[in-house]
């Protein structure tokens, strides 16, 4: 399923134009040009990078390169300069010379017998070139050797455009080269379910972070344990070449610099596409993703109001515009890669219709959605900055890949959130006893989803509510006001009672609570003003009504409480801030 | 048929592999017919009669997980063991502590399949339809097998019963979904080639096409 909805995508970029390469072609990291005239003589070694973005090497399409590890496969017009010019920066000269040949050898066999100048005049270079040259007779061509070495080149005709390797009859005379050397073994495509010869080993997939540079593979049979029936390699799977050239090649598009379809996270990358080209495809990245830069959402130019509003109507329910969503069945898929040294597994898979994504996005967004607490906070956060909340130290790199694997697929899914996540967040708040606006919205995102899951009723609203009955919210709203009885009482203290003793309150109030009810008596004594102390235990005896005389408070709180725990802080704690806004507001009036 | 049985299995965890991602093993969205079989023999088998499955019925909804495990990275190579066998003092071993290879798995939970299937000869001996059909309904119910059933690999065991009666409805909510080119079986007469089906689910029931068949391509 996973192969042939790639294979399908890969189709359809065909179909649109979209910058992929061909079969037998593949899209490589070029640095520079090689500029030979119609005689083969060398007169200038062109630089393709780029230097508004720090060098950065064009990325062009040439004859697909042989998978190679340890072995000498040259490519056929492009390599490195080991093959190319027969010199490099790793220090083995002989190993280079012997590289150098094989890439001599190469170009022969493939174009020695077409008619074109271009082949012609690099058959001509080679046959001339010795790798000493480099210091010899191009010295000065080569000046910033040091900058060459290692890199990959191709060739150029003087006066021309175009590439050697662009050229039409070297093309043509590439892919009848290709064809003539594929697999003999023909067998049944598991991707495409017809008769096809089978590919030994599948092209790598570059990209995903974490993995080898010089790309992974999915299907892959590299060590004894992993073969079967006595097969070899990818036999042991039987994918044609064709199926496999298209899945790889719509991968390696997909994770492409700066694509917009794919999200970093976890341990892993999330990649995303539609079966036709839609909006949706270029939001999801949003929803899932990075936002490290929190102005991006606030921002409502261009691009990101468009996201607005699609994320507004989403959530609320609302009708989404026709342009948005023409076609009821268009389908959407996403898929989680996460690399294991050379090989990639497949972290997630989900298909669905594009009318189901935007129901789950939009009931994701109205399960976090909480008042927040500064006007520059996100009120679409990403994934990726919500699960920041759940790490240790706050670095990205602690986001446990289980926790972001999960999510992703709750998201997506519309499953209740995974188990660990309320977990983390209450971990998380006991270690540095901050409930900010991210992690009151997580809290109240697994406690709405869990709830509406388990049909039971679970009422927690965007601010405080005063109505809710539930002990632990009660407990927490409690333990605001009476640090912010304390806060009044000592202006400009850095340890109030939540440093030292919010962890207990949340989950063993009994202990603590009739300690820090005495110490607001003091904190009240020492404020004096009699309207401040008045409005203190007003607001506590409206709280503390609901909890039962006979019962007072509970010896221990479990998992669920302490999340309403944190929330009624939250929320008290907000509606505090408000009230003094609305004061100060007044006053300036 | 007239020998067919229905049998109801299920577990925590399925794990039916594709074969082009064994190594990280991803599973099919549903049971294999290959996996049934192996399901069917570990509960009953003779030489005298070849299971062949007919259709299969997915009870729950398709829920997949992921699951990391740390699993040996070699075998022990044949030649060692003709060697041991020849002069009887070589060393047979690996050191699994030297080769570990942590595998990722993305695998299915609580799953609940109904199998109907019926059995064929595959010889001239032995050929008491009724004797055969007994025993299995017997053992099915006491659960008696040979060897655990298992979904898909061997650690997911499976729980199994006899279905009496109608066979339940599925939970799932999805009417038709093409699952695409599944693994019908492996043709062991034939180099162990894959045979690969067009599967297609409806109302939760997959019709298994004849291993011979037409529909069903190597």
């Amino acid at each position: 399923m996973i192969l042939q909805a790639l294979n399908q995508y890969y189709d359809r970029l065909i179909d649109e134009g979209k910058d992929v390469p061909m079969l037998g072609f593949s899209a490589q990291k070029i640095h520079h040009a090689i500029l030979l005239d119609k005689n083969g003589n060398l007169l200038q070694v062109q630089d393709l990078r780029d230097p508004d973005k720090r060098m950065a090497p064009k990325a062009m399409t040439v004859p697909e390169g042989e998978n190679r590890s340890a072995n000498i496969a040259p490519n056929f017009l492009w390599d490195n300069t080991s093959y190319v010019l027969g010199k490099d920066n790793k220090g083995n000269e002989e190993r280079a010379l012997k590289m150098f040949e094989a890439f001599k050898d190469r170009q022969g066999q493939v174009g020695s017998e077409i008619n074109d100048e271009g082949m012609a005049a690099v058959l001509a270079f080679l046959d001339n070139w010795s790798p000493d040259d480099i210091e010899g007779k191009y010295k000065d061509l080569f000046e910033k050797w040091d900058d060459v070495a290692g890199s990959n080149l191709v060739f150029r005709l003087e006066k021309e455009r175009k590439y050697v390797h662009e050229r039409e009859a070297v093309k043509r005379a590439w892919m009848d080269f290709k064809a003539k050397s594929g697999s003999e073994e023909v067998s049944i495509c598991s991707v495409m379910g017809t008769q096809a010869p089978i590919a030994r080993l599948h092209p790598k997939v570059k990209g995903v972070p974490g993995a080898q540079s010089s790309g992974a593979s999915i299907v892959s049979f590299n060590l004894e344990s992993f073969k079967s029936y006595g097969k070899d390699q990818s036999f042991n799977a039987p994918v044609g070449e064709k199926a496999a050239f298209a899945y790889t090649t719509a991968l390696n598009y997909l994770l492409r610099f700066e694509s917009p379809q794919k999200v970093k996270g976890g341990d892993g990358v999330t990649l995303f596409w539609s079966g036709r080209d839609s909006p949706l495809e270029s939001f999801m990245s949003h929803i899932l993703g990075t936002q490290e830069k929190e102005e991006e959402v606030v921002d409502d130019s261009g691009d990101t109001k468009d996201i607005r509003l699609f994320l507004e109507a989403a959530r609320d329910g609302k009708e989404l515009s026709k342009n948005w969503l023409e076609d009821e069945k268009l389908e959407f898929y996403i898929l989680g890669l996460s690399p294991n040294a050379s090989r990639i597994s497949i972290r997630f898979w989900h298909v669905c219709a594009a009318k189901e994504i935007v129901k789950r996005v939009g009931e994701h967004f109205s399960d976090l959605a909480i008042e927040r607490s500064f006007d520059n906070e996100p009120e679409f956060p990403g994934l990726r900055r919500l699960l920041r909340e759940t790490a240790v130290q706050g670095k990205w790199d602690n986001i446990s890949p289980l926790l972001s694997g999960g999510m992703t697929r709750s998201l997506v899914t519309g499953e209740p959130y995974p188990h660990g996540l309320l977990i983390a967040v209450l971990n998380r708040i006991r270690s540095d006893q901050k409930v900010n606006y991210l992690r009151a919205a997580l809290i109240k995102a697994v406690l709405c989803r869990n709830a509406r899951k388990g049909q039971r009723k679970m009422e927690v609203k965007m601010a405080l509510d005063k109505s809710n009955t539930d002990i632990g919210y009660r407990l927490g709203r409690l333990f605001a006001v009476l640090e912010k009885a304390q806060e009044k009482a000592q202006p400009g203290i850095k340890a109030t009672i939540r440093s030292r003793f919010y962890g207990s309150a949340s989950t063993t109030p009994a202990a603590v609570f009739s300690r820090l009810i005495s110490l607001k008596n003091h904190h009240l004594n020492k404020l004096g003003t009699k309207p401040d102390t008045i409005y203190f235990e007003k607001l506590i005896g409206e709280i503390m009504d609901e909890i039962d005389s006979k019962i007072s408070f509970p010896s221990h709180l479990n998992l669920e409480k302490q999340g309403l725990f944190a929330l009624g802080y939250y929320q008290q704690r907000q509606d505090f801030f408000k009230n003094i806004k609305n004061e100060k507001e007044t006053e300036n009036e | 048929m007239p020998y067919g049985v229905k049998l109801k299995v299920s577990g925590p965890y399925a794990c039916f592999t594709r074969p082009e991602m064994k190594v990280e093993r991803v599973s099919y969205d549903v049971m294999t017919p290959s996996a049934a079989r192996g399901i069917l023999e570990a509960i009953y088998w003779k030489p005298a009669i070849r299971w062949v499955v007919d259709r299969l019925h997915v009870l729950e909804p398709i829920r997949f997980d992921n699951i990391r495990r740390n699993e040996v990275s070699g075998k022990v190579p044949v030649g060692n063991v003709k060697k041991a066998m020849k002069d009887g003092v070589s060393p047979v071993e690996a050191f699994i502590d030297e080769e570990r290879q942590q595998r990722a798995a993305l695998v299915l939970r609580d799953v609940a399949y109904v199998i109907e299937a019926h059995f064929e000869f595959s010889g001239e001996e032995d050929n008491n339809a009724a004797k055969h059909k007994e025993i299995f309904e017997r053992r099915a119910k006491k659960g008696q097998c040979f060897n655990q059933p298992y979904l898909g690999c061997r650690e997911f065991s499976a729980a199994f019963e006899p279905v009496e009666g109608e066979i339940e409805t599925t939970k799932m909510v999805e009417e038709e979904k093409d699952l695409g080119w599944m693994l019908h079986d492996m043709d062991y007469e034939d180099n162990m080639t894959a045979r690969f089906f067009k599967a297609t689910m409806k109302n939760g029931v997959i019709e298994i096409p004849p291993l011979n068949g037409k529909e069903v391509k190597a």
